[in-house]
């Protein structure tokens, strides 16, 4: 069994400590840790930012889910999903904003790290841990334990 | 709410619904039929005696099948569907020259039943590596005997209809009761029995009267298009959704085409309209009687062109008014049972029974904006309204398909498997819902469109897609009921 769902490479699609006022930045910011690990090309944060306009992506527990239209399926290199976390938070729709995570996906074949964020959030304990990390591994440990514990979900 | 008060309305109306389940989804070979009937035959827009030809086997096989096909499919899924046809041809076969449209409704999902409740009782227990082989061959031995007992049964059984029918039109022909046939002829004719009474039993008397009067009011009995006429224009005026939006197509193909059989479906779900059609039929018949009018042979298909096409020139206006008499009484009091339906409508939970959920595929043009929809379930009731009864696979639709709706079905799934209840979850954009979706689940922003794109599945909104007390409620009915 793979004990690991993420790798250390994910690092890199974390941002801890971001600080801004609006969805775009935070948007912005999500895509870009995509942009810089060739996930995506960079139409696909535009088309990340119309689709905000469009259908607001924002979820549950201050977390928000951007992710690209339609028509920008085909800048989408590689499937996979960004981290940005925003101690401070920002106000969007009446909701207070903490946790953006950005998703590069060409289909509806589900991430795995997504079911087990989406598992992990319904869990009170794990949620706090995840939504508030001290630290980027604490972030990608959170994640792999609820995979080893749950299994493929 | 656990338990519902089934009345014996809604029994009738859950029961219209199944049959109509079984016509709706072939109206397309109806109309098919239809077209080359109104075009090739003798009374036809351009007569072409050779491809006139086509018209018997069709009406006679294909539709009977294709129903016998889907109504076995309903109950058996498809093995059910091949099982259907496949014992339907019994019945076909016993009665030769009779469109058999109600042996079909009945053969069709019975046998598929059947056929499950045997593939259920030997579930698990084949050797591996059989599978295949008592599948086909317990199909093919059930379906044998099947179609062997319905050809020996419904033999018979027709023929006892018939003579039962044809001693009632006689009887009523002579106490000069004619109007009130409608009373019998109404309800048998949205039975699908419209050809078996006018082939079978008004002809023949019909063309007797031809000979001594020149004329006959027996033809119209079935072909005269105005009850029909009204029921739809009434579903146009005061209806809701699908069943409105498809009444003026409706009204072509039945006023026009005189296919009588696409305004069946519509008095099947709502079966209380019989009451419009009969008097609509009384009114018809009875004008045709007391003015002393017909037509000189079975208008066949009932388009008002070859009715007025084989009126007599000195008939002519009595049988337009007698459709036209006949259009707007059934119109007035359809329009009541109509109006009383959609006011219902959003209470219930049969509601989306009115047309049956597949009934109409989603390819359907009849989308629209559906959140004055009555027949889907008022979403506005939550997990209240719906009928979980049958759910076992129940999509999250977004958008895209992509983020929210992934999480969202994630936790629903979380829930749903912790309940340990054998529901699949699945999640897509809302454009490529599945057809065998039992629930669809949308964010409540979301849910007018995904109505519009699946307007008869049952439809339930969420506020929040992970923290959604909505899926507690469902799981819990879910576990209850199932």
């Amino acid at each position: 069994m793979a004990s690991k769902l993420l790798n250390d490479d994910f690092l890199n699609l974390i941002c801890l400590d971001f600080s801004c006022s609006t969805a775009e930045e935070a948007i912005r910011q999500a895509g870009n840790l995509l942009l810089k690990n060739q996930y995506i090309t960079e139409n696909y944060i535009d088309g990340m930012l119309r689709r905000e306009q469009e259908h607001p992506t924002y979820l549950d527990y201050g977390v928000m889910i951007p992710h690209g239209t339609q028509d920008t399926l085909s800048c989408v290199l590689h499937p996979g999903i960004s981290i940005v976390s925003i101690p401070q938070g920002f106000s969007y729709f009446g909701h207070r904003v903490s946790f953006v995570i950005g998703i590069s996906s060409q289909e509806e074949d589900p991430l795995q790290e997504l079911m087990q964020i989406t598992d992990i959030l319904l869990e009170p304990e794990k949620r706090i841990r995840l939504l508030n990390p001290s630290s980027k591994q604490e972030i990608i440990d959170v994640i792999n334990e609820n995979y080893f514990e749950k299994g493929e979900l | 709410m656990a338990e519902e008060k089934t009345t014996v309305s809604q029994k009738l109306q859950k029961f219209g619904a199944f049959l109509a389940g079984m016509v709706i989804p072939n109206i397309g070979a109806f109309i098919g039929f239809g077209l080359i009937t109104a075009f090739f035959m003798e009374t036809g827009w351009t007569p072409n005696a050779k491809l006139a030809t086509l018209t018997t086997p069709i009406l006679n096989n294909l539709l009977p099948i294709l129903i016998g096909h889907t109504g076995g499919k309903m109950t058996g899924g498809d093995r059910g569907g091949v099982i259907g046809a496949f014992v339907t041809v019994g019945a076909i076969v016993a009665v030769d020259g009779t469109p058999m449209f109600l042996a079909a409704m009945i053969l069709g999902p019975l046998s598929g039943w059947i056929i499950k409740k045997f593939d259920q009782a030997v579930d698990g227990k084949i050797p591996g590596g059989f599978e295949m082989i008592v599948n086909n061959f317990s199909l093919g031995i059930i379906g044998g005997i099947l179609c062997c007992i319905a050809y020996l049964v419904f033999g018979p059984v027709m023929e006892t209809i018939t003579r039962v029918l044809t001693n009632g039109v006689n009887w009523i022909v002579a106490h000069n009761a004619l109007p009130l046939s409608a009373i019998f002829v109404e309800p048998a004719k949205v039975l699908f029995l419209n050809n078996a009474l006018d082939h079978g039993i008004f002809g023949p008397i019909g063309y007797e009267q031809v000979k001594t009067l020149g004329h006959s009011a027996l033809f119209l009995l079935v072909p005269n298009p105005g009850a029909g006429l009204g029921l739809l224009l009434a579903y146009w005026f005061f209806g809701k959704g699908e069943m409105k939006d498809a009444a003026p197509g409706m009204i072509l193909i039945h006023f026009f085409g005189g296919i009588h059989e696409v305004y069946f479906p519509y008095v099947l779900s709502n079966p209380l309209t019989i009451i419009g059609m009969i008097a609509g039929g009384i009114v018809g018949t009875g004008t045709l009687t007391v003015l002393d009018v017909g037509t000189v042979a079975t208008p066949s298909p009932g388009s008002i062109f070859s009715v007025l096409a084989l009126s007599p020139k000195d008939c002519m206006l009595g049988v337009i008014l007698s459709v036209v008499l006949s259009c707007i009484v059934s119109f007035v009091v359809n329009a009541f049972f109509v109006k009383r339906m959609v006011a219902k409508g959003g209470d219930t939970s049969l509601g989306e029974s009115v047309i049956p959920k597949e009934a109409m595929g989603s390819g359907s043009s009849a989308s629209e904006e559906s959140s004055s929809n009555a027949k889907t379930n008022d979403t506005s009731l939550g997990v209240d309204g719906l009928d979980v009864s049958n759910i076992k696979k129940i999509v999250v639709a977004c958008d895209a398909g992509m983020g929210s709706s992934a999480m969202s079905a994630a936790a629903l799934k979380k829930k749903v498997k912790a309940a340990g209840l054998p529901i699949e979850v699945i999640n897509t954009a809302i454009s490529r819902i599945p057809d065998d979706a039992d629930l669809v689940i949308t964010h409540v922003e979301l849910t007018g469109t995904a109505k519009a794109a699946q307007p008869n599945k049952q439809h339930l909104s969420i506020s929040n897609y992970l923290k959604a007390p909505e899926y507690d409620q469902l799981v819990e009915r879910l576990k209850n009921e199932q």
